[in-house]
């Protein structure tokens, strides 16, 4: 009797969990980022806007990426570290939505050599064209602030490969500039993740 | 019984030991050269040339020491396709490693090009030096 007592308790315990599981799976993606208080309103972080130069020497701001979602990522030609792993990872994405309202951003840190002739050869020997995936160039102190707004760091060190500091990070971006998802874009598991995120705000969308 | 345990023991340490022989190679191309070349040595679309079934490799084989150490800056055909991404020299290696880089690259993937020695790294060392 006791020990029955016990099986059925344990099978209970099996079927809340996968209840639980199931549960959280339907969850929308969160809003990441602090809040601020704007007028004793909470507010969520977002993107701020901005206005750089891709690939093809066109303006493109914020506006330009809000009619679906964006991945966004930093990076710059002439990176010899993670650089190349992290863009064969945006890459796999670039092939995996081709045909969906899905965008790519890569910001580069590098502006001084990355001029938007660079960006358009990295990105014509990448295969790749704008709108769907713009590669972005500006102002040195604009371009690496932006970075904090999307979780990554960058810091200019001569001692660095290639003489910057920063993190890999891909950040998913929907329609109202709200961060929702990040993988480390050298982790090729964290990116499958990533890339069922991507999906989930897809899907979303459509509702 | 016993002997032929034995037997197959040895011969998988002999076939494991056979297909690592340049471990220490392998382990230097990860750190150094498989971010843009690949673990699979396949490169990555125009931007960074394949290291397997290269024929600029094969055809230059000479300059490989070079090139590791110093980098590449000039644009090169690989295969029918031109690439120019400049690429970083690594002034931190040793002829040694160098040595065991060139010997695993040379061996690996469906690469069968032939092995070199430190004498002769050094002496193509010498033409970049």
């Amino acid at each position: 009797m006791h020990k029955n007592t016990l099986t059925i308790k344990g099978l209970l315990g099996i079927l809340l969990i996968f209840l639980f599981a199931s549960c959280e799976n339907d969850q929308p993606l969160p809003i990441l980022g602090e809040k601020e208080v704007i007028d004793g309103v909470e507010v969520a972080h977002s993107i701020p806007d901005f206005s750089f130069l891709n690939q093809d020497s066109i303006v493109v701001t914020n506006e330009d990426l809000n009619s679906g979602i964006y991945v966004a990522d930093f990076f710059f030609t002439h990176c010899p570290s993670i650089c190349p792993l992290v863009t064969k990872e945006m890459l796999r994405i670039h092939d995996e939505f081709k045909n969906e309202n899905v965008k790519l951003v890569s910001f580069t840190m590098d502006p001084k050599r990355d001029t938007p002739a660079q960006l358009k050869n990295y990105s014509s020997k990448l295969e790749v064209e704008a709108p769907k995936w713009h590669f972005l160039t500006g102002d040195k102190d604009k371009l690496h602030d932006i970075a904090t707004d999307y979780f990554s760091v960058v810091i200019e060190d001569g001692d660095a490969p290639g003489g910057f500091n920063h993190t890999g990070k891909l950040l998913l971006i929907d329609k109202n500039r709200h961060i929702r998802a990040f993988c480390e874009g050298t982790d090729s598991e964290d990116v499958d993740d990533f890339i069922l995120d991507i999906k989930k705000l897809l899907a979303e969308n459509e509702e | 019984m016993r002997n032929s345990i034995l037997l197959i023991l040895v011969s998988i340490t002999f076939i494991y030991c056979q297909n690592n022989i340049y471990a220490q190679g392998e382990r230097l191309y990860q750190t150094y050269c498989s971010n843009c070349h690949g673990l699979d040595g396949n490169g990555l679309k125009n931007l960074y040339p394949p290291l397997n079934n290269s024929d600029y490799l094969k055809e230059n084989n000479e300059k490989f020491a070079c090139i590791i150490l110093n980098g590449l800056e000039e644009e090169i055909v690989v295969n029918g396709k031109k690439y120019m991404m400049p690429m970083e020299g690594f002034k931190n290696l040793t002829d040694v490693d160098i040595t065991n880089i060139i010997n695993y690259v040379n061996s690996a993937w469906d690469n069968k090009l032939p092995e070199t020695s430190i004498q002769e790294v050094k002496k193509n060392l010498e033409s970049c030096n």
